[in-house]
């Protein structure tokens, strides 16, 4: 029973007073900086870490993670209300959490994507608990093959995120591959489509265009074609999802912390990655597939607890392995390092006290943040009643500072802007985002390791067949691409 | 909160002091300094900077704010210091991509001779490493298998152009072996392509490689210091393997713009100095896995001279340069 001991010794750690108001602090303003658009976990931890210096290092990651794993609580809240995402992890949250928002059924969404993110943040931290170390060595036999393939099978999901015409998703998807090709080429350094600017020399930051692409977008979209007009008129039906929705909900909300989890583990931005995962996988495994993105309660269920559960798993690699696998993650590595403790392979031997203190506090902080959640759909609600006229100006200026806020780099707000135009443009003649975000996401990583692999493999194409990983999903993804097909022969013989 | 609005309270609360206390005379510095680091926060850059940031503040008897403005690799922050006015006021705290980046890039915008030395804060010794089930016990070893079958071992570094690939393409000139190289994006991306057996070696950082090193599921077949280290008596040096020009360093070192008044290098650079001598200070860098360097301006401009010429001269015969 060493795990219960364990477990024993991680609440004393984590049931501290102290320990316990730097866990609500952390999910106060994670749900804050989630709830607000542009402003991301990114930026808050940033901002936080160095009054981290000062505390106990315990206190400084469980204050810290509150805020990334509060986040995600948060960001579903203005793409269900607004139609415009609090977190990219909550793009597809917008399909369809704001269409159940005009059909007077914010509260519903509202609710299970809280409980949602509650159970799936729980799943996931049973998960870190029980299998980081194991899962930790079996994330090192994903190298480069791995990812090209798991990446290609990633792309057949746009098949799945088109809401009206699967040509004009298609297309979008491809300006998405070509928007994540411009800036430095990751094998040889060259610069691609960066016009000698020094900002583009990283390619187009994920939170300037999907911040322009939905958020301004939409900004623009109620300033011109609707005029400004509140399009709330449909009568809101309770605040808390039915019995039938959680009928709904219940597979959902399991495939999507398992998937989830395990997607939050790679890197990359997880969190992005498994909710768009899971939008397609409920679409492909529901019985009215035509009915996602009119506003059924699977696609916001599905992707809200997706993103949380890999906020988990995300952790995994850096206290397993010491290894930040993204620049949230490198910033934990550096609130751990700067009080002289090195994640790494002996990380939870040497510090149990941390590990265990850190992993209780995260149950306690979903706990918190459901508390914390629920009564506030209530006020989100009635939010919707605020004028137009000031509620757009308030997201225009939470953007304009989330965005600056990353880099302090001016240009990448004009990215923001010029994206929003775009984006409402493309949006008037029936060209939605989703794709693009999917395909911007993906295609620098299908680049970067299809190269890396050649580079590994002498340029012989056989390594992709020869690994075994790599061949299932390969395997995978040409069955994905050749169903449709094949079912669309069968119902004509 | 934001960091701009972080900055602007910051402005303010600076603003406030200077009201509330008389100046007697306008000597240097009557204002907030800012450091830019042109690297995320967690960075080392970012650590090193905010463990001297208070001992900083103190000695110059003005506020100092860290300023990250990360991207290009470095170029993005290193650029804004370069612009920014030659007063004393914005100063840049940065590893080697200030040397490295104008080698790769002849159109970068900026070269070492747009900043003044200030000082070298710390450093990072390189450590050579492989996995712990790899064939190859010794540094001898690798490169004796690497002339066997020329180009079929691979090396992983954090991308073209950063400093792992510098170094295979330096160990490849200075050993006559063949080597692959396969950029991999960051320090910690090469470490787990290491740990994962996709690629054969790496040239990385203590800083990256002392956890696996510890719990022995990397092998590190070299260290490049004069010494062996204190915390590793077991793994050679490149000096001692007969390697002494393999001798190399991630260093973190301060900036000035160029034309930045000399009173105010000189009263910068005795601030630099003073906080890397302070034991609390000195204590945390080393907890943080950097070694205290702190040599000043005039040392460290012959430093990064020797830096230059050697960087250069690899990025001409390993044609890293575009």
């Amino acid at each position: 029973m060493e795990l219960l001991h364990n477990f024993a010794l991680g609440l004393s750690v984590a049931l501290t007073p102290m320990n316990l108001l730097f866990c609500f602090i952390g999910a106060l303003v994670g749900t804050l900086v989630g709830v607000l658009p542009g402003l991301g976990p990114v930026g808050a931890v940033a901002f936080l870490l160095s009054i981290t210096f000062k505390m106990e290092p315990a206190s400084a990651i469980i204050m810290l993670a509150g805020i990334y794993y509060g986040a995600m609580y948060g960001g579903s809240t203005t793409s269900i209300l607004v139609n415009i995402p609090g977190e990219t992890a909550s793009v597809v949250t917008c399909l369809d959490g704001y269409k159940m928002a005009r059909q007077g059924r914010a509260g519903a969404a509202l609710g299970i994507s809280a409980f949602g993110s509650f159970i799936a943040g729980t799943v996931g931290v049973v998960g870190l608990m029980f299998l980081a170390p194991l899962l930790g060595r079996a994330a090192l036999s994903f190298g480069p093959a791995e990812y090209f393939a798991l990446t290609l099978t990633g792309l057949t999901l746009v098949a799945y995120l088109s809401q009206g015409s699967m040509t004009k998703a298609l297309i979008m998807a491809v300006l998405g591959l070509l928007a994540g090709a411009v800036g430095m080429d990751p094998i040889s350094g060259e610069e691609r489509f960066t016009y000698g600017t020094l900002t583009l020399r990283d390619g187009f930051g994920l939170v300037p265009v999907a911040m322009g692409l939905f958020g301004i977008a939409e900004v623009l979209e109620n300033l011109i074609v609707l005029g400004g007009q509140s399009v709330y008129e449909t009568k809101i039906q309770g605040l808390l999802p039915n019995r039938q929705d959680w009928r709904d909900s219940a597979a959902p909300i399991a495939r999507g912390s398992v998937v989830g989890f395990f997607l939050g583990i790679l890197p990359g931005p997880g969190p992005v990655i498994a909710s768009f995962v899971s939008y397609a996988m409920e679409k492909r495994l529901s019985r009215y597939p035509e009915k996602f993105g009119t506003g059924v309660i699977e696609g916001v269920a599905g992707p809200e607890a997706a993103n949380n559960a890999a906020t988990a798993g995300s952790f995994i690699p850096l206290l397993s392995l010491g290894i930040p696998t993204s620049a949230i993650m490198a910033l934990f590595m550096g609130a751990l390092m700067i009080h002289g403790i090195q994640p790494g392979p002996l990380f939870i031997a040497k510090y149990p006290e941390l590990f265990w203190g850190f992993i209780a506090s995260m149950y306690v902080g979903n706990a918190m943040l459901l508390v914390l959640n629920l009564p506030l759909i209530g006020i989100w609600v009635k939010l919707l009643k605020t004028p137009y006229a000031i509620l757009f100006p308030l997201i225009l200026l939470f953007c304009l500072i989330g965005v600056y806020s990353l880099n302090a780099n001016v240009a990448e707000i004009v990215i923001m802007l010029a994206f929003g135009v775009i984006g409402f443009l493309l949006r008037r003649v029936g060209y939605e985002g989703a794709p693009f975000i999917l395909a911007m996401v993906l295609g620098p990583i299908m680049e970067t390791s299809l190269r890396q692999t050649l580079l590994i493999s002498r340029g012989s194409f056989m390594i992709f067949l020869n690994r075994p990983i790599c061949a299932v999903l390969i395997g995978l993804t040409v069955v994905f691409l050749l169903w449709p097909l094949f079912k669309g022969a069968r119902r004509e013989a | 909160m934001s960091k701009a609005k972080f900055n602007f309270i910051m402005f303010i609360m600076a603003a406030v002091l200077l009201c509330a206390v008389p100046q007697s005379s306008a000597q240097y510095p009557t204002k907030t300094i800012q450091i830019i680091n042109p690297f995320p926060p967690g960075a080392v850059t970012d650590i090193v900077a905010r463990l001297m940031a208070p001992k900083l503040s103190a000695s110059l008897g003005q506020q100092v704010v860290i300023v990250n403005k990360a991207g290009g690799g470095g170029a993005v922050g290193i650029q804004a210091a370069k612009d920014a006015a030659p007063d004393g006021y914005t100063i840049l705290v940065t590893p080697p991509p200030i040397a490295l980046i104008p080698i790769v890039n002849k159109n970068s915008g900026f070269t070492l001779k747009d900043f003044t030395p200030l000082g070298l804060a710390t450093s990072s010794p390189n450590t050579t490493v492989v996995k712990s089930d790899a064939p190859w016990k010794s540094l001898e070893e690798f490169i004796a298998e690497a002339k066997k079958s020329p180009g079929q071992l691979t090396y992983g570094s954090a991308g073209p152009g950063t400093t792992p690939h510098f170094i295979g393409e330096l160990v490849k000139l200075k050993t006559g072996i063949e080597m692959t190289h396969v950029p991999l994006g960051s320090e910690s991306a090469a470490a787990t392509a290491v740990l994962g057996g996709h690629v054969n070696v790496a040239f990385l950082t203590l800083g990256t490689t002392r956890s696996h090193v510890e719990a022995g599921t990397l092998r590190a077949l070299a260290v490049a210091s004069n010494r062996r280290l204190k915390d590793f008596p077991n793994i050679p040096t490149t000096v001692e393997k007969g390697h002494p020009e393999l001798n190399l360093k991630v260093w973190v070192g301060f900036f000035a713009p160029a034309k930045t008044p000399a009173a105010a290098v000189k009263r910068l650079a005795a601030a630099i100095n003073e906080s890397l001598k302070d034991a609390e200070v000195v204590a945390n860098i080393e907890k943080a896995q950097a070694l205290i360097e702190n040599l000043g301006p005039a040392e460290f401009a012959k430093f990064l001279a020797e830096e230059e010429r050697k960087w250069g001269e690899v990025a001409r015969a390993a044609k890293i340069s575009q």
